[in-house]
């Protein structure tokens, strides 16, 4: 909490000598924003502990940037969450990169980037840009935020023109990122019942993607991807997995093979944005000195539709379903091994309406009317799983 | 693998809408009239609809002389929500979040804005490569006027 408390008094002391609300000290823009949540949850805990109502839920950031020349340009964001366990507003780097834009059709940066999945990855921790508070799991799953968040290392882009037919927008980016112990893929593979999480070497990490921007019809197509070779966890057991894997043994879990790819369509025409998109996920692993694979493959796809009604009011609504694995999708397979059906999938249809009280602050409220409990964490739900269960959140958010 | 079909589906549907949408017409037949307005060293005499969405959407950094595109924008305004419904594809909040999104993922700076015209044309005047919009009654001593597709 003191550590919120001082990163909130950092990202606000230069409002207080500040005419305006963005600005800039000598050529340095700098912009920030503080995002506060709650979150409520009948039946299940989901990200936090919902049932009884939680503010841990909330987002910070504060951004400095320059143009050195006016093709290079260098940034830094600092960022800051809380979400149940995740996050602990720990004081991360969260971008900062050298740009140099060399063509329109290339440029290239190094340093720690935001990664892109979908339409939305890049903007995922920042509230003010989107309708709804929590965007789609099936696509942009929250225990899996940080993973995705961001990359360290090099990275190529562009936009090439096509002319009358829009522009094709690209970007590659190659390096490696980073797993905090007590963040959501640690909970997440911690939930399998048999493993702690120690720590985690991600390899190589390969992100990327391409959009076709068409605006003369007001639509775009996106194909984004991320892969990871040499990843590995050290874990330790909590129960025997064999005569020879007693439980508290040191091991590794290797993945033999990981890869997210997300296709995107996205169509505005005035105030109406509706998006759909697919997600796919292979991942395979094994456990040093256990000889089963253990292979899942997540799917997910959603459809939204945003509506601005007036300056000051929009609504969101959308439909999501997230499977824990595609050649499972009615929960068969765990129900054969004791566990329920609807674990195997996550229905998700919200709600939300979102007030713009100025450009500086906003106020959301949001519904969701969820079947299946897919993303749901037993250590965070000791008495069980209800099918169906209904979230509220709210969130409050400035920015300048 | 009924993921896709759905999927499949639904993207579908998005296209009908889109189909059924776009051939509404002009919707803009009564806004009011805009100009480009570009510094004198710009080398282009004129600019393709795509020109001036991609500069006012940070795709088209360089003129063709590979000299850097400066363009300014009002803060609001009739003026400017014409420009950017006609010439950019969005509504005023949506350019906002576009370039809300380029700022707080560290790919740019937002653009200069300016409460005037007057001091929109300044800017303008006054920085190689700027370009803007304005009002066909802009004076046109100071800067190019260039014809709009």
């Amino acid at each position: 909490m003191r550590k919120w408390i001082a990163f909130l008094a950092f990202l606000l002391v230069p409002l207080t000598a500040a005419p305006v609300l963005s600005f800039e000290m000598q050529d340095i823009a700098v912009h920030g924003f503080v995002s506060q949540g709650y979150l409520h949850a009948e039946d299940n805990n989901f990200l936090a502990d919902t049932e009884d109502g939680s503010f841990q839920f909330n987002e910070a950031g504060i951004n400095f940037s320059t143009n050195i020349t006016s093709q290079l340009r260098v940034g830094i964001q600092l960022f800051a969450r809380d979400q149940g366990e995740i996050g602990n507003d720990e004081v991360v780097i969260d971008w900062a990169y050298g740009d140099y834009r060399w063509r329109d059709w290339l440029g290239v940066r190094a340093g720690i980037m935001r990664g892109v999945l979908g339409l939305y990855n890049e903007i995922r921790d920042f509230d003010m840009l989107r309708t709804s508070i929590l965007l789609p799991q099936s696509v942009y799953n929250e225990y899996q935020r940080d993973f995705f968040s961001r990359i360290k290392g090099v990275g190529l882009y562009g936009d090439i023109s096509l002319e009358k037919f829009g522009v094709i927008s690209y970007q590659a980016m190659v390096g490696t990122g980073e797993i905090d112990e007590d963040g959501g893929i640690a909970l997440q593979a911690e939930s399998s019942g048999f493993l702690e999480f120690v720590d985690s070497d991600l390899g190589t990490v390969y992100n990327g993607g391409i959009q076709w921007h068409f605006p003369e019809a007001g639509i775009r197509f996106g194909i984004t991807g991320y892969k990871t070779t040499d990843n590995e966890t050290d874990i330790r057991l909590t129960i025997p997995l064999g005569p020879n894997v007693p439980p508290g043994l040191p091991a590794k879990d290797v993945l033999d093979e990981f890869y997210t790819v997300v296709y995107s369509v996205e169509f505005i025409y005035e105030n109406l944005i509706l998006a759909v998109e697919h997600m796919d996920m292979k991942r395979k692993s094994s456990i040093t000195g256990f000889p089963r694979r253990i292979e899942t493959d997540p799917e997910g796809f959603y459809i939204s539709a945003a509506y601005r009604f007036t300056d000051w009011l929009e609504m969101g609504t959308y439909y999501s379903v997230y499977l824990g694995d595609e050649d499972d999708p009615d929960g068969e397979e765990l129900e054969a091994r004791g566990l329920r059906d609807y674990q195997a999938w996550q229905k998700d249809f919200a709600l939300t309406a979102r007030f713009d009280i100025n450009p500086n602050w906003l106020v959301k409220l949001e519904g969701h009317r969820i079947d299946g409990a897919a993303l749901l964490l037993p250590q965070e739900n000791p008495d069980g799983y209800e099918e169906d269960w209904y979230l509220f959140a709210a969130k409050v958010t400035f920015n300048f | 693998m009924n993921g896709r079909i759905y999927f499949s589906f639904l993207i579908l549907v998005i296209l009908c809408v889109w189909w059924m949408v776009s051939g509404t017409g002009d919707l803009f037949a009564d806004e009011p009239a805009v100009v480009m307005i570009a510094h004198k060293n710009v080398p282009e005499t004129d600019l393709s609809e795509e020109d001036i969405r991609q500069i006012f959407l940070g795709q088209k950094t360089l003129w063709d002389n590979n000299k850097p595109v400066h363009f300014a924008i009002l803060d609001g305004g009739d003026i400017h929500e014409t420009f950017l419904r006609q010439y950019v594809g969005k509504t005023p909040s949506q350019f906002t979040n576009y370039w809300k999104k380029m700022i707080f993922t560290g790919k740019a700076q937002a653009p200069p804005s300016f409460d005037t015209v007057e001091a929109l044309v300044q800017y303008v005047a006054e920085n190689d490569g700027a370009v803007a919009y304005a009002p066909p009654s802009v004076p046109g001593e100071a800067v190019r006027i260039l014809p709009l597709p």
